[in-house]
């Protein structure tokens, strides 16, 4: 059903052809094969010019045959020219839509992208959907304005409600291998999340991660609803992806920058009120017992912290990035510094902390920062 | 990029109208000659076309790679070096010249040249009304374009410039030698965007480390003491995904994740639970799909923070 709404017109103007060759060509076998397969234009070209080479038996049958094949190779090369005319003006596209990107503030992002998606890079339908653990939720989407009123159904579904990784087996293995995928009109059923994929009518549609610190943060879906996925739409997108994954890093960067601010000063306050009252405040015995408690503490013995404290800023950073799972090429990327680098940091940590592999080391931190919270 | 087809397109076009013309008055041989001809014709028409679709198909997948290795430069070095090679091969062109921008005055940080030999030029000042003052206002300005005088001698044919900005501002300039046409020209575009992106990215990684030596200088100098871990927080890599509810572990695997959450490595595991290894690197593997992790660390980041398992108090003690 869906591949013949798409190739309405196509398949128009192969039938009209083909029921024209009949009348002149009479039941030619390798015609009336052409009748059985989905219409294709073409398929169509290529008979016409095989029977145009061999030479037809009535030589002033040539004229019509001809006139034929010019209408199909034309039809062919409009359809050619839309695509290049579409992928060229996808690389003005992008630079306004990575631009908009940049300015769009962390929260905004997902509707910025789908709305440059078919915007600026002219596709059917986009989705962005955020990928969280085991599941992923679509948050935003947008439709080409052509297609304005006729996809309600399918906006309305995405409300952010969260998907199973394991009711999606493509996006799954998008998340996994952090790699693209494109389905086509022959497979566009095959292992798709169909609740949506029915809603958005799609014959053919691309998704692609959004990859920060090598795990895939989000997907971004798109389509060109009457058309088929082509190699370009790949890179296009991909590029567009980078483009979020450093928006979405710088987001995140500055919201870190604000959240320690916001968090030094209230300390500062607290810090300097009880530093005023301890100056201005009458001395009475309590004081006396407090501070006994306190050297008592101070004395007491807790190994997990003191080792922790023994490393280096630096390398309390990197334990701190390896403890959430990060890889090091991860680290490298996220401290600006090299790979070897990373490698003697670690080295010199698993020294320190006396483990031997990363996952001792994550345990270790896991468990000085859960000893130091509980006691704080 | 199709532009130089269009001459040889015209020709063509012309030469089928005339076949299609020449058949409605032939007949017998010389019109089954004609239709073969305008086969070879149409032919010839559709490899052009196929061409210029190969054409835009190299253009995209370059631009994809020059975007994805400026995403992926991980230092002001790697990220210069690569974005002066990554514009050169979006758009095929010879040299390219970033400059950085300080208060009018630019300062060349970074070059490609397809010779080899060639030094940094010299700083320049940004004189109004120059191609470069036009551009850090508007953005570009296009091929062929006289740079200033002390980068005359490397672009003796012109160049086009364009402007990186970081947000709204203006930060570098970049000067590129190729005839250019719009899809180079918007290829060139999108890189430059990247760039101030990249620019961005770095620079707040460079103010975050700023920030956390500021406030341990800061916490050691109140006190005299090294130890200022209770002030600063650790930077957290990528997102820190909220915990996700334990997800229909078996006993067995419950039991394997509790001591994965200890840090112990598998021939530990295996010891402890007397299985072989293998059998715990496939209870491993279960437990990460099934949490939706990718390795130990990050299972033992998310797991200590929130649900510490009862496979901890049901562990047998050897």
């Amino acid at each position: 059903v869906v591949v013949q709404r798409v190739a309405e017109s196509e398949a128009r103007a192969v039938e009209t052809a083909v029921v024209q060759l009949r009348e002149l060509l009479g039941p030619d076998p390798d015609l009336l094969r052409l009748l059985d397969l989905p219409p294709d234009l073409s398929l169509l070209r290529d008979y016409l010019t095989r029977t145009l080479r061999a030479g037809l038996a009535s030589a002033e049958h040539t004229r019509d045959v001809a006139v034929v094949l010019e209408r199909v190779d034309s039809a062919i090369r409009d359809r050619l020219a839309r695509r290049i005319a579409a992928s060229t003006g996808q690389v003005g596209g992008l630079s306004r839509a990575v631009r908009a990107i940049g300015n769009a503030n962390g929260a905004r992002l997902s509707e910025v992208v789908t709305r440059e998606l078919c915007g600026a890079l002219g596709y059917g339908k986009a989705m962005f959907s955020l990928v969280s653990g085991s599941s992923w939720a679509p948050v935003a989407v947008s439709v080409h304005p052509r297609l304005a009123g006729e996809f309600d159904p399918f906006i309305a579904a995405v409300d952010g409600h969260r998907i199973s990784l394991w009711d999606a087996p493509r996006e799954a293995e998008l998340v996994r291998r952090r790699r693209p995928y494109a389905v086509d009109r022959s497979d566009v059923y095959r292992h798709t999340y169909l609740p949506l994929l029915n809603l958005t009518r799609s014959i053919s549609y691309l998704a692609v991660p959004v990859v920060v610190g090598e795990r895939a943060v989000a997907i971004m879906h798109v389509d060109r609803h009457d058309s088929d996925i082509a190699d370009e739409d790949f890179h296009v997108v991909g590029a567009l992806a980078e483009a979020c994954a450093l928006a979405t890093e710088s987001a995140r960067l500055r919201d870190q920058i604000a959240r320690q601010n916001q968090r030094a000063e209230s300390e500062l306050e607290r810090l300097a009120l009880a530093l005023r009252d301890l100056e201005r405040s009458d001395v009475t015995l309590d004081d006396v017992a407090e501070h006994a408690v306190d050297a008592e503490c101070a004395s007491g013995e807790s190994p997990g912290p003191e080792r922790a404290t023994t490393l280096s800023a630096r390398e309390r950073d990197v334990l701190a990035l390896i403890a959430t799972g990060a890889s090091n090429a991860a680290i490298s990327h996220r401290l600006c510094i090299s790979d070897g680098t990373v490698k003697s940091h670690l080295q010199r940590i698993f020294k320190k902390l006396g483990v031997t592999t990363r996952a001792e080391a994550a345990a270790r931190y896991a468990g000085y920062r859960t000893s130091t919270s509980v006691s704080a | 990029m199709t532009g130089g087809d269009r001459p040889a397109g015209d020709e063509l076009d012309r030469a089928i109208a005339e076949t299609m013309t020449g058949m409605r008055r032939a007949s017998g041989d010389e019109l089954a000659a004609l239709g073969v001809e305008l086969v070879d014709l149409l032919d010839r028409r559709q490899t052009m076309q196929d061409q210029a679709i190969a054409d835009v198909r190299r253009t995209t997948s370059r631009l994809d790679l020059a975007v994805r290795a400026l995403g992926g430069a991980a230092s002001r070095k790697e990220l210069l070096q690569r974005a002066c090679l990554a514009l050169a091969q979006v758009c095929s062109a010879e040299r390219v010249v970033l400059s950085g921008i300080y208060a009018g005055h630019a300062v060349p940080i970074a070059m490609h040249d397809a010779g080899g030999d060639v030094a940094l030029p010299s700083e320049f000042d940004v004189v109004p009304e120059s191609g470069e003052a036009r551009a850090l206002r508007s953005g570009y300005v296009r091929w062929p374009t006289e740079p200033v005088a002390e980068l005359r001698s490397m672009f003796p044919a012109g160049c086009s410039i364009h402007a990186v900005r970081i947000d709204a501002s203006p930060a570098a300039l970049l000067h590129v030698d190729a005839e250019i046409d719009t899809v180079r020209h918007d290829s060139i575009a999108v890189c430059a965007e990247m760039l101030g992106a990249c620019f961005r990215r770095l620079g707040l990684v460079a103010r975050r480390s700023r920030q956390l030596e500021l406030l341990r200088a800061s916490a050691r100098s109140w006190t005299g003491d090294w130890d200022a871990a209770a002030l600063v927080d650790p930077p957290a890599v990528g997102a820190r995904p909220a915990p996700q509810p334990v997800e229909s572990l078996t006993d067995r695997e419950t039991e394997v994740l509790g001591l994965i959450l200890t840090g112990a490595s598998n021939s530990v595991i295996a010891t402890e639970l007397v299985i072989t290894v293998d059998t715990v690197k496939s209870h491993v593997k279960r437990i990460l799909r099934k949490l939706g992790a990718t390795n130990r660390s990050e299972l033992i980041a998310r797991h200590t923070d929130v649900t510490v398992t009862p496979a901890r108090n049901r562990r047998p003690s050897p």
